[in-house]
C-alpha cells in the first residue's frame, strides 16, 4: 500500500507512480496546511446528494474522501474531492475533472485494505 | 455501548415495528446517560430519523436532562412549529461550540453526509426564515473545508432564487467580501447549468 503526497506548489497529487492535477485553497481560510494526514478510507461520502462543489463535471460523480491532520491543527473538514463548480476550495484538495475521474476509478478498483491511509501535504 | 448502537441501527434498517419502543428507549438512554460524547451525538442524529409520534415527542420534550441543543434540534425536526424552530435557531451553537459540532460530526464518520444534520435542518429553515438565514450566514466564518464549501453552496442556491433577501442578510451579518464573491459566483454557475 502506498501513501499519497500532495505538492501544493506543483499542484500535483501523487499516488505511487501516478500523478493527478489538483489544487487547494483560494477561498475561506486558505489552502490545506502542510503536514501528515490520516486518510479516512472507511468514511468516504459519495452520491448525488452532495453539493456541486464535489462534482466531477465530466462524469457527474460526486464524492468526498475525508482526511484528518495527525498534528495539532485548529481547522477541520478537510478532504479530497473533485473541484466542482467554481475553481478553488476552502482548504480541501480539489482534483481537476479528468484527473478526478482517473483517481476515483483507481480508488474504486483498489480494495479497502489497500487504499492509502496516509497523505503528506507539502509546499 | 458501541455494540448496542450497531444493534439499534440494524433494527432501524429492518423496519422492525415491534421494536420501535425499544429503539426509542435505548437511543434516549444513550443520549441521556452515555458519558461518550460521540455516542450521544450518534444517538441524537439517529433519533432525528425516527418517525415522530406523540410518545417520542413527549419523551424528548419532557426530559430536562437531555443536552439542550439536541433537544431543540429534535423538537424542531419533529414538530416544525414556529416556536420549536425559533428555539432551535436561538440555541444554535456558534464559535467554539460550532467548531465542536463540526469536529464531532467528522469524528463520527460523516453520518448522513458532509454537513451535520442540524446544519442541514437550519439550511431548510433558511429558505424562508430570515433568522435562520442569518445564522447560516454567520456559520460561514467558522465552517472550514468541506463544511464551509457545502454551506456556501446552500447560501448560493438561496441567492439564485431570492437575491434581494440574501443581500439583506449580507448587510446584517457582514460575511467576508471573499465569501460574498464566492456565493455570487457559485449562484451564477448554478444558474447557467
Amino acid at each position: 500500500m502506498s501513501g499519497l503526497v500532495f505538492n501544493k506548489t506543483l499542484k500535483k497529487l501523487t499516488w505511487g507512480a501516478e500523478h493527478y492535477k489538483a489544487i487547494t485553497g483560494g477561498f475561506g481560510l486558505g489552502p490545506l496546511p502542510d503536514g501528515d494526514y490520516e486518510v479516512k478510507t472507511r468514511n468516504v461520502v459519495a452520491g448525488s446528494h452532495l453539493a456541486s462543489g464535489f462534482e466531477n463535471t465530466l462524469t457527474g460523480n460526486k464524492w468526498f474522501i475525508p482526511i484528518v491532520p495527525t498534528f495539532p491543527e485548529s481547522r477541520n473538514g478537510f478532504g479530497i474531492h473533485p473541484d466542482g463548480n467554481v475553481p478553488g476550495t476552502k482548504g480541501c484538495i480539489g482534483l481537476q475533472s479528468s484527473d478526478a475521474g482517473s483517481f476515483w476509478r483507481r480508488w474504486l478498483n483498489t480494495t479497502l485494505s489497500a487504499r492509502p491511509t496516509q497523505i503528506t501535504v507539502r509546499s | 455501548m458501541k455494540n448496542s448502537l450497531i444493534t439499534l441501527i440494524a433494527l432501524l434498517l429492518l423496519g422492525c415495528g415491534s421494536k420501535d419502543l425499544q429503539v426509542k428507549d435505548a437511543l434516549i438512554s444513550i443520549l441521556n446517560e452515555s458519558t461518550d460524547k460521540q455516542e450521544q451525538y450518534k444517538a441524537c442524529i439517529l433519533l432525528a430519523e425516527l418517525p415522530a409520534d406523540d410518545e417520542l415527542i413527549d419523551m424528548i420534550d419532557g426530559d430536562n436532562d437531555q443536552p439542550n441543543f439536541c433537544k431543540t434540534f429534535l423538537l424542531a425536526k419533529y414538530l416544525g412549529s414556529q416556536e420549536a424552530i425559533d428555539q432551535f435557531i436561538s440555541a444554535f451553537p456558534s464559535n467554539n461550540q460550532l467548531f465542536t459540532l463540526f469536529e464531532k460530526h467528522s469524528e463520527t464518520g460523516y453520518i448522513f453526509g458532509i454537513l451535520p444534520p442540524a446544519v442541514k435542518l437550519l439550511s431548510e429553515f433558511a429558505r424562508d426564515d430570515d433568522q435562520a438565514l442569518d445564522k447560516l450566514m454567520g456559520i460561514l466564518t467558522t465552517a472550514d473545508g468541506a463544511h464551509g464549501e457545502s454551506i456556501t453552496e446552500v447560501v448560493a442556491d438561496i441567492y439564485m432564487r431570492m437575491p434581494s433577501r440574501v443581500e439583506l442578510s449580507f448587510k446584517r451579518v457582514k460575511p467576508s467580501e471573499s465569501d460574498i464573491l464566492l456565493i455570487k459566483k457559485i449562484s451564477e454557475h448554478k444558474r447557467n447549468l
